[in-house]
């Protein structure tokens, strides 16, 4: 029949879900850190820009006046500034030569600020450097004085570097809270989407693996439309394939109750002649016939309702825990009488210890007596018949082997179809041609596994596991 | 014994009727669910023969409630479904046995029998004895005319289960089922072959043959030959 496999993690929505939130979150995050960061280098640059801006009014105003660089010197104060703050002041002669620098820290030096040789004057107005060894941008304003000298102020102020840590440290919070949320966000809609859907796979799986399509399945309500109206339709489904299933067991029930109970009277009425003492001559055999007619008619009557029902893939199995090699035991008993008659060895091998399995016993035991039935039927005198059990990893696996007359490899594929036989079997023994089938059937609706080995002429061996 | 049979089917009725008087017991029949529950309510039954499938009242509805009321009559469930569920509920509704359609009437009187006799008590007998056969329950050991017979050990409870039954008829299926009890219809001739083997050590070299077939019915162990 089906097996139900339950979906890995790696593969299911949960886990896409997850990584789809980690993934949008994080792309948010980043985004949002680079868009921050530049506004902030901008508001700085801004603040920094005015600074310099001003400093550069007062100092021009002051140069103006002829004053010497001394007392430019002394003119320039810092002390409104933090210590963090980079501060510079120069200025350039004519021919683009350094005439006076002043810089706090002190020993701060820049290379572009250091040249004695000529250039061209820097052209007026605002220059940025970025300082790798202090990570801060440097705003520089450049103002040409009436004398033909320039003057250069340039400032860096602590504030980029300071922002930039609150900036990491909010990243990480905000890494964090969203590493959160987006989990938290893919358990809500876990809990929306994927619950309705798990009761869906849950109710499949049940009404597949028991074939208890009658019971309908309990309605599926979700607060997302389009799962509410897969969740009715499927309600709706389940309740139209549990009508016509009942409706086929139904049909079946009544089609066995009409031909049990004619049959029924038919074989009492013969078995009541038959008690009588004054028959005429040859008609206890008649009535005989009758009779083994009617068990014959009653076990194919029997066969069909059974090989339909199961054939539909649904079987109803009632599953109990049993010892499996009890049962095998006694049918190697039951059938070792017949063995013995026909002068063929039969043999069970079983484990020490009861081996237990869940299952319908009845069907089971039925299964493996066709198994050895057959075995029986088709090893000639002398011929050996094997029937073991044992354990393995993942169940238990039965083996039915003998010494008997094989099935040709053109048949093998065909030994499971319903009413096929063997050319060598026909030959050989009568039969419907029912067993083998059911026997598949049975099997596969524990969801076991039947396999079969056989060389022409040198015999079959059967293995069921479970 | 007196037995109440249920059953809406007139000739059915009338052939287990007969059979069961021809075996020398006190038969009664109703043929729907009403008068059934009416005369199982009002007698004393030594046991009740039930179709569940019944016109009026259901033949479950009529065994739970005589359950309820306390009444213990052994009780044999018949079914035309032949459906396992039939089987459960039928147990479930405090049936002694089930049965399915179309049966061996001397599958329903060993039935019966076997009911009634689990309804009397334990059985406290060690020995069976038949004519001249006589078996031991406790030595496990067989004699016949004073001669002792070995016998496998299912040649042993098929002698008993004959025995226990002596001069009725007993089918294939309930001789399959009370050996092994495995629920599954007999597949080839197993029972033959094992009545052949006790036969053989039973019947060889005397003159009369207890262990006889009759055929369409099935084995009888006959007390006089």
């Amino acid at each position: 029949m089906f097996s139900v496999r339950k979906p890995k993690f790696l593969h299911s929505f949960v886990f896409y879900l997850l990584l789809g939130y980690l993934a949008v979150y994080a792309i948010g995050t980043v985004t949002v850190f680079l868009l921050t960061r530049h506004v902030i280098v901008k508001s700085v640059r801004g603040y920094d820009r005015q600074d310099v801006m001003a400093e550069s009014k007062d100092l021009v105003s002051l140069l103006e006046q002829n004053l010497s660089g001394n007392l430019l010197a002394e003119a320039v104060t810092m002390k409104h500034y933090p210590p963090s703050t980079i501060f510079i002041v120069r200025i350039l002669n004519k021919s683009g030569r350094e005439e006076y620098t002043m810089s706090w820290p002190v020993r701060f030096a820049l290379p572009v600020w250091r040249g004695t040789e000529e250039a061209p004057l820097p052209p007026e107005g605002f220059s940025e450097f970025f300082i790798k060894a202090y990570e801060r941008h440097i705003q520089i304003q450049t103002t040409h004085l009436k004398d033909g000298r320039a003057l250069q102020v340039g400032k860096g102020s602590f504030l980029e570097v300071d922002q930039k840590g609150m900036m990491l440290r909010t990243l990480e919070i905000f890494a964090a809270l969203s590493t959160l949320f987006s989990v938290l966000s893919a358990f809500v809609m876990l809990f929306l989407t994927v619950r309705p859907i798990r009761k869906m796979t849950g109710e499949m799986t049940r009404i597949i693996e028991t074939g208890e399509f009658e019971r309908g399945a309990p309605p599926v309500k979700s607060m997302i439309g389009e799962l509410d109206t897969l969740g009715r339709l499927f309600n709706v489904m389940t309740e139209k394939y549990a009508n016509l299933i009942r409706a086929m067991r139904q049909t079946m029930e009544n089609v066995a109750h009409d031909f049990r109970t004619p049959l029924t009277r038919i074989r009492g009425g013969c078995e009541l002649a038959l008690n009588r003492r004054d028959l005429p001559e040859g008609l206890a055999d008649t009535l005989a016939d009758v009779i083994e007619d009617c068990d014959h008619a009653k076990m194919q009557l029997q066969n069909l309702l059974d090989a339909r029902e199961m054939e539909s893939g649904f079987v109803k199995l009632s599953r109990e825990t049993f010892s499996l090699s009890a049962v095998l035991r006694d049918l190697v008993d039951m059938y070792s009488l017949i063995a013995e008659d026909k002068g063929i060895e039969l043999r069970g091998e079983f484990p020490e210890t009861d081996a237990v399995y869940c299952g319908d016993r009845q069907r089971l035991t039925r299964a493996f007596a066709n198994l050895i039935d057959n075995s029986v039927k088709y090893t000639p005198k002398g011929g050996f018949v094997r029937v073991s059990l044992t354990r393995e990893e993942d169940g238990l696996r039965v083996e039915v082997s003998d010494t008997g007359i094989g099935i040709p490899e053109d048949e093998q594929g065909l030994i499971w179809q319903r009413l096929f036989r063997g050319k060598t079997a026909q030959a050989t023994e009568k039969g419907l041609g029912l067993g083998l089938n059911i026997v598949h059937v049975i099997v596969t609706a524990h969801g076991g596994k039947i396999t079969v080995r056989s060389r022409s002429g040198e015999g079959t061996t059967f293995t069921v596991r479970l | 014994m007196k037995i109440l049979v249920i059953e809406d089917d007139e000739k059915i009725a009338q052939f287990i009727c007969v059979g069961l008087q021809r075996e020398g017991h006190t038969v009664d029949i109703a043929t729907t669910g009403t008068e059934g529950a009416d005369l199982l309510a009002g007698n004393r039954y030594d046991a009740a023969v039930l179709d569940i499938m019944l016109p009026g009242v259901s033949g479950l509805d009529i065994l739970r409630n005589a359950r309820r009321r306390g009444d213990a009559t052994p009780v044999l469930v018949l079914s035309a479904k032949g459906e396992l569920d039939d089987r459960v509920r039928g147990l479930e509704a405090g049936a002694d046995d089930y049965m399915p359609k179309p049966f061996a009437f001397s599958e329903l009187y060993a039935r019966i029998h076997a009911i009634t006799r689990r309804a009397s008590g334990a059985q406290t007998e060690t020995r069976l004895t038949a004519g001249d056969v006589t078996l031991d329950l406790l030595t496990r050991t067989c004699t016949r005319d004073g001669r002792k017979i070995e016998l496998q050990p299912r040649e042993f409870t098929l002698l008993e289960l004959l025995l226990r039954n002596v001069n009725h008829p007993l089918d294939k299926t309930t001789i399959q089922e009370r050996i092994w009890g495995l629920g599954i219809e007999p597949q080839t001739n197993i029972v033959d072959v094992l009545v052949c083997k006790l036969r053989n050590k039973i019947d060889s070299g005397f003159e009369s043959k207890r262990i006889q077939t009759i055929r369409g019915v099935g084995y009888v162990f006959r007390s006089e030959a």
